[in-house]
């Protein structure tokens, strides 16, 4: 009997069994929760410098900021807005549910080497090179895996660093603003319209209101957002509005319009 | 306890089963080597399958074909898997089932437990060896039907260990049984050599069944296999069973004479653990720049893990008293069946999130409508970047960690939850023949019934929150519980005389079925549905040199519980053409032998009336999960068959079959189409445009030639070359749909949406080389030596791309997914006996 007379045998035997224990028992590894580390080397101001130049942004260099605002809640499409101190970037990427890679307070690093910068509705933005058929705004970066070189999360959101709005008057506005996240209080309704995003003709609606100083301001819904189908606030109702600032020329005038994240950027204050 | 406590609890259990099977796998094997000096042995020396007979078959078409669906009188008394490899042509349905006596376990297909304990109990080889596999190549084309006896009468102690070399994985199967007495003055075991347990001869009556005074015996069976897949990367199985049996035989005296009187009590249990392959386009077949690719499995901190995994734990217990005179004149059975455990199915599953899975649609360059960007996908992919062409497991596990709202990503187990309990009674009276080798019934009448209570309780439970936190909302969950109770009458009634033995059966079932949702608090009334089947039989023989048999069979089935079940979450949702359906089938058979030659052929057909069917699908017409429900759809299939084998001599054989046949649409009936969640009707009473499709995937024409040679000192070689053809992939009954092809389309969309692909032509040359000496059995077994890549198979996604052009919409099918046929490979099997 091979087991009785032989050493080796019996030895195999032994860690035959103990290999299986092992092999059957071994649980999977967890993945290590250690984010990647990447430098930022430029501020975001250098991104609109380059802005609209034409050319592709220089080799090596890497932003870095916090995620202010991402498609959570339907009203960004496709894009994250980032900002750091100097200034605020809307990044295009090619990916639907940019929420879950990039929450808000997260903090990104961004390897722009490539990309071009082009500034639409006052805010800059950051992408592929633009289309000869769309040259007026930039590409969304491509694949998942060209996306996770481009866009790093370094910084998982932390309570410490929750991203609250700067609250302003409309008076108080600036171009240079554009891109950060604001809040203006005692706004109301002006207009027809019953609910914030319901548009037959364009995906995008905008809303004007009016501050008691008399001042403008254009409040902008996607139709596929979460709340495009919510009311609007009554006229005699004041409400305030959170969200990315941009300026462009809606009613007939040049205005700033702000674009809510969530319905949770509306409230209404007082009758 | 919530379903996160469940998921763990059961996470737990799993880990605990495999903790077993490794057990198993790795101690069993030496025990039996240790045993080895308490055996004696019997070593048979043709290898399992190698001469497996196609034209085996032949014999028992008359029996086969009364018997299918109901007990056999032959076989209630004993214990024994009864397994058809494939549906015979002409057959309405396929005939896959595992029996256990009088008791129907389910089809292979759907209960791979079952067919774990079958294959392993029997021995099959792991998936290659010494055994040839043109079903592998072939839909259709395994012609075989067995029967296993692994009873303490029939189960003879033995060991084997088997070691597998393939060209890019190995396998380690372990199999060890004994048997004895339980008196301990008759301790030795006994081997049943007599007794050909690959064929078909159930009655043979030569059991060593009354050894030992005390009448006694045990049977004791354990095994376990596991190893990755052989050539496909990412599939795995980890199969274990565990067989115990006692049985009590005695004589007492009864009508007709002495009767032998048998008691067994068995418990069984084959857990399985298995990852599966997934299908994919051609796109993404030429992007990995291999035809095995799949999906369906990533690395996760360097390790492999699958992302569709399927388990079964489903123990039985069976009792079985039986009566049987010694002439086997008359004998009666009570048996009694209980199964309860779970069958689970893991997969990914997200919510508000991109698809996890690197061959979505939108992730391959085709679409992009960018060409950089689908050059840049394309890059990924010709760069085999892991992490993205395959499933990122360490991503996911990111994206979950820095989520807000709890985990996006999520092995999700689909669990069925079931418990059976069935009895049955029978009895006959007959005489019996002995002809061409074979014994079996020729006169006589038999009858019983059998009741049954099964319910299954379906929930889904999060398996691994992949480093999530548990989710706040989205994921779809459900959790709804199906009683179903009824019985069934059956009886045969078989006599011979000049004119030949003319048989018929029948049987009337009864069943009720109830549900209930445990999350909406609905329950649906008990339903009543009825089934009855009919058959008629005779065979004429002509002495010994041939036979004709004509066979009627008379289905008359119930709607499918799946009809029921079509919208899970809310159980409103009946079919509503859900009716009686029936089926109607024939055939011919003559049969001639002359010398060292014989020959058959075959004429059938098979009219299915009024069949029902449920199809689920994300609906891009209306951006939405729908059931279309169907009803009404009648199919003809028709075709011939010739069988033919020279037996040269003793040591060597060459058979083969061609088998020409039809399966079409007649009438494609009409559907409902609802919403999957809210039951809300989208459209009703709306046509289907089947009529003139194939109906089946299985080849219109097969051909098939084997020849086995046994070679001195031990050697044996096989060929096996065969060739399919005519193969056409299933339709979608929603691109058939009037509401579909009602809308505006272009001639160019109408033929891609009721276009069916075909598979091609699959030709297949096998061989195996077989050496035994001793306890050690070495083969070498080379498939596809032609080397040619075909699609073994294929489907048709139910999704459409609709896009806005020139101010009309066009819509356009995702393209199909396949599976492709193994390369030129080999199987390196050593063997050893203890």
């Amino acid at each position: 009997m091979i087991f009785r007379n032989n050493k080796i045998a019996r030895l195999a035997l032994v860690l035959w069994v103990l290999g299986g224990w092992l092999w059957g028992c071994a649980a999977l590894p967890e993945p290590s929760s250690d984010l990647p580390t990447v430098e930022p080397n430029a501020p975001l101001a250098l991104a609109a410098e380059w802005a609209d130049r034409g050319v592709a942004m220089p080799e090596g260099v890497v932003f870095g900021g916090v995620v202010v605002a991402n498609d959570w809640g339907g009203n960004f499409y496709r894009s994250i807005v980032v900002e750091d101190e100097s200034g605020a970037v809307e990044v295009n990427i090619a990916l639907y549910a940019l929420h879950n890679l990039y929450p808000i307070g997260a903090r990104v690093a961004i390897r722009a080497e490539g990309l071009s910068a082009m500034t639409y509705e006052g805010v800059v933005q950051l992408g592929r090179a633009p289309s000869p058929w769309n040259d007026y705004r930039v590409e969304p970066i491509g694949v998942p895996a060209e996306i996770d070189r481009r866009v790093v999360v370094v910084g998982n959101p932390t309570e410490e660093e929750s991203v609250e709005p700067m609250v302003c008057e409309v008076g108080e506005l600036t171009e240079q603003m554009c891109g950060r996240v604001v809040r203006v209080e005692g706004l109301r309704y002006v207009g027809t319209d019953t609910d914030w995003g319901s548009n037959a003709y364009a995906s995008t609606s905008y809303r004007l209101f009016s501050t008691p100083e008399g001042d403008s301001l254009a409040v902008a819904t996607s139709r596929y957002a979460d709340f495009a189908t919510c009311p609007l606030p009554a006229d005699d109702v004041s409400v305030s509005v959170s969200g990315v600032l941009y300026r462009g020329r809606h009613f007939g005038a040049d205005m700033y319009v702000l674009k809510p994240r969530t319905y949770e950027d509306i409230c209404e204050q007082q009758r | 306890m919530d379903l996160e406590d469940r998921g763990r609890l059961w996470n737990r259990a799993v880990q605990v089963w495999r903790c077993l099977v490794a057990t198993l796998l790795f101690v069993v094997a030496p025990l039996g080597a240790m045993a080895q000096q308490l055996s004696d042995k019997f070593h048979e020396e043709n290898p399992q399958g190698l001469f497996d007979d196609i034209l085996g078959v032949a014999d028992t078409t008359l029996h086969y074909r009364l018997n299918s669906s109901l007990p056999l009188f032959d076989r209630t008394a004993q214990f024994g898997f009864y397994h058809v490899g494939y549906s015979r042509r002409g057959e309405v349905r396929t005939s896959e089932v595992v029996r256990l006596g009088a008791h129907n376990l389910q089809s292979p297909l759907d209960a791979w437990g079952d067919y774990t304990l079958l294959a392993l109990l029997r021995r099959v080889p792991m998936g290659g060896g010494n055994e040839l596999y043109t079903s592998e190549a072939i839909h259709g084309a395994d012609l075989r039907s067995e029967w296993y006896d692994p009873s303490p009468a029939r189960l003879r102690s033995e060991g084997n260990l088997k070691l597998q070399y393939a060209e890019r994985n190995y396998r380690l199967g372990v199999h060890y049984s004994s048997v004895g007495s339980l008196c301990a003055a008759n301790s030795s075991s006994t081997d049943n050599s007599t007794v050909d347990k690959y064929s078909d001869k159930a009655t043979a009556t030569d059991s060593t069944s009354t050894e030992g005074s005390c009448g006694w015996r045990y049977s004791f069976a354990a095994g376990a296999r596991g190893g990755g897949d052989a050539l496909v990367e990412g599939v795995y199985r980890n199969d274990a069973y565990l067989w115990l049996a006692v049985e009590k035989s005695a004589t007492a005296g009864g009508l007709f004479g002495p009767m032998d009187v048998r008691t067994l009590m068995a418990v069984a249990v084959a857990p399985v653990e298995r990852s599966v392959r997934s299908w994919n386009t051609e796109e993404v077949f030429g992007l990995a720049a291999d035809r095995l690719y799949n999906s369906s499995w990533g690395y996760q901190q360097g390790r492999r893990r699958s992302a569709k995994i399927r388990r079964e734990v489903v123990p039985l217990l069976y009792l079985s008293h039986s009566l049987e005179d010694k002439l086997g004149i008359a004998g009666a059975n009570l048996s009694a069946l209980v199964r309860a455990g779970r069958k689970s199915s893991v997969g990914l599953d997200w919510n508000e999130a991109d698809s996890p899975l690197p061959d979505w649609y939108g992730y391959l360059p085709s679409g992009y409508a960018d060409p950089e960007l689908a050059d840049l996908a394309a890059e990924v992919w010709r760069r085999g970047e892991s992490a993205y062409t395959q499933v990122g497991w360490d991503r996911l596990w990111n994206i979950n960690r820095r989520s807000p709202r709890g985990a996006v990503y999520a092995m999700v187990d689909e669990v069925v939850d079931l418990f059976s309990a069935e009895i049955n009674l029978s009895g006959g009276y007959g005489g019996r023949r002995t002809q061409g080798g074979r014994t079996w019934s020729a006169d006589g009448l038999f009858g019983g019934l059998t009741m049954g209570y099964h319910t299954q309780h379906l929930h889904n439970q999060f398996a691994d929150l992949l480093g999530g936190e548990y989710p706040s909302e989205g994921f779809r969950l459900y959790d709804y519980r199906v009683e179903h109770f009824g019985g069934q009458l059956y009886g045969s009634w078989q006599t011979t005389g000049e004119g030949g033995t003319v048989a018929v059966s029948g049987a009337l079932g009864n069943h009720t079925f109830a549900y209930a949702n445990a999350l909406t608090g609905r329950r649906v009334a008990l339903r009543n549905l009825s089934s009855a089947t009919f058959k008629a039989a005779w065979n004429y023989r002509f002495g010994v040199e041939g036979d004709l048999a004509a066979a009627l069979h008379y289905d008359l089935r119930s709607p499918h519980h799946s009809a029921l079940l079509a919208a899970p979450e809310q159980a409103a949702t009946i079919n509503p053409y859900a009716r009686p359906e029936h089926n109607l089938s024939a055939s011919v058979r003559g049969e001639w032998r002359r010398g060292k030659v014989k020959g058959a052929v075959s004429l059938w057909g098979a009219l299915v009336m009024g069949e029902s069917r449920v199809e689920h699908f994300w609906n891009d017409l209306d951006d939405r999960w729908s059931a279309l429900m169907a009803g009404g759809i009648n199919t003809l299939r028709y075709g011939v068959e010739a069988e033919a084998g020279w037996y040269i001599n003793s040591e060597w054989r060459v058979e083969g079959v061609c088998a020409i046949g039809r399966w079409g649409y007649l009438r494609g009936g009409v559907a409902d189409i609802v919403d999957g969640s809210t039951s809300e009707v989208l459209t009703s009473h709306t046509a289907l445009h089947l009529d003139g499709l194939w109906s089946s995937d299985s080849p219109s024409f097969v051909a098939l030639l084997k020849t086995t040679h046994r070679l001195p000192k031990g050697w044996m070689v096989a060929l096996e070359g065969s060739l399919a053809a005519g193969r056409y992939m299933e339709p979608s009954l929603f691109f058939c749909s009037d509401y579909l092809l009602c809308r505006n389309l272009t001639p160019e969309e109408r033929t891609a949406l009721l276009g069916q692909e075909s598979l091609g032509v699959a030709p297949n040359l096998s061989a195996v080389v077989y050496r035994r000496v001793g306890r050690v059995g070495l083969s070498l077994s080379v498939r596809n030596l032609l080397g040619g890549s075909y699609k073994y198979g294929g489907y048709r996604p139910v999704r459409l791309s609709v896009a806005e052009n020139d101010y009309s919409l066009h819509y356009t099918p995702h393209p199909n997914k396949y599976q492709y046929s193994l390369p030129r490979h080999i199987y390196l099997t050593l063997n050893y006996d203890f």
